[in-house]
């Protein structure tokens, strides 16, 4: 059954301004694209311009870490803060893997492909925040991401935890060998609560 | 406020069955892709449903999954294959879901993130395909050559915005 989208997709794309159509929960905030390689992808400002509409966030990113290597870490660090009070597991493949307690990031190891791997292959992910903007709750996170290419290949799902209460105000993705290539992409949306 | 997730195709299996969905005409507007697959196939033979892109039955696709049923769990990568493989079901309710990234770049090939359960039977996977190809992407087709979409199952697709 063949299903042209040319009517369905007019119609949603006027979803936000009325039509019947329910209000948006779920919202694009920013995104960055690299034009050249670059180190640390950063969204900042985070509570002060979100807490008081969305409840949780979720990161989208196609990227490739530009060191020549066959793969390379995804981390991830909140506030800016080194300290001990990072905690993540990941189950890649079929392995369960621990990417440290007490750790001062988040870090899923071998999750992105790298520069030695098959040109224009890059690494996905969906990566959710839950309740950053909480005062009462420790900040969690859960991914799905992977890659494949000639070297090696990756699926995986992996939980984060920041044991701060503080509403987050920032975070950083970066990968702890290298930069991360042009093309990569990263993208932050807003979950509505109500 | 532009809408962000939106729904841009779906269909319900009508009575008889269908052997084939195809989403066509897909724009090139939005960032990323969603499809949601909720239902069976007709008889209780386990199949892989087949997902093809483009109309590309080429060996230009590969996969790696993980896969776990409750008694084990297992894990394989697949290279030069002519289809996505992204839903192993049969007759008993199930579900898939795949994040279509980047699906409009035309300087990455394309991945694929997916999941899918059959809790009766086949157990739940997640899955990374790659589409080796930086074609813009502008037709999903769903198809299952031994055992047909069962009436009732639905096939959804939206876009994200970004």
């Amino acid at each position: 059954m063949p299903i042209p989208l040319g009517v369905l997709a007019q119609a949603g794309a006027g979803g936000g301004g009325g039509g019947g159509v329910a209000t948006n929960a779920y919202v694009w905030l920013a995104s960055t694209i690299l034009s050249s390689n670059q180190t640390n992808i950063d969204f900042s400002n985070l509570s002060s311009s979100y807490s008081g509409t969305y409840q949780h966030l979720q990161i989208r990113a196609v990227c490739r870490s530009a060191r020549s290597a066959a793969e390379d870490d995804l981390r991830i660090r909140i506030d800016g803060d080194t300290s001990g009070l990072y905690a993540s597991h990941f189950l890649k493949n079929a392995e369960s893997s621990f990417g440290g307690a007490n750790a001062t990031q988040m870090v899923y190891n071998g999750m992105m492909i790298a520069n030695s791997q098959t040109a224009n292959s890059f690494s996905a992910f969906v990566i959710d925040i839950l309740d950053p903007f909480e005062a009462t709750k420790n900040t969690t996170i859960k991914i799905l991401g992977g890659y494949t290419a000639n070297l090696a290949s990756t699926v995986m799902l992996g939980s984060g935890l920041y044991r701060s209460t503080s509403a987050m105000s920032s975070f950083r993705l970066y990968n702890g060998f290298g930069d991360f290539a042009a093309g990569s992409r990263f993208s932050l949306y807003g979950l509505k609560g109500s | 406020m532009t809408a962000t997730y939106i729904a841009l195709a779906n269909t319900t299996v009508p009575a008889g069955g269908l052997a084939t969905v195809t989403f066509s005409n897909i724009p090139s507007t939005f960032r990323d892709l969603v499809y949601v697959i909720s239902g069976q196939l007709e008889n209780a033979t386990s199949t892989d449903t087949i997902l093809r892109v483009n109309g590309d039955s080429g060996g230009n696709y590969s996969r790696v999954y993980s896969y776990g049923s409750g008694a084990s769990v297992s894990t394989a990568s697949e290279t030069a294959l002519n289809q996505f493989l992204p839903w192993y079901t049969r007759n008993n309710g199930s579900n898939a879901i795949g994040y279509v990234m980047d699906y409009s770049a035309t300087d990455k090939h394309k991945v694929i993130l997916a999941r899918s359960n059959n809790a009766s039977n086949e157990g739940t996977s997640m899955q990374t395909q790659r589409w080796a190809n930086t074609a813009a992407i502008t037709s999903l087709a769903f198809s299952s050559s031994t055992n047909e979409f069962a009436q009732g199952t639905t096939f959804a697709l939206y876009g994200i915005v970004s």
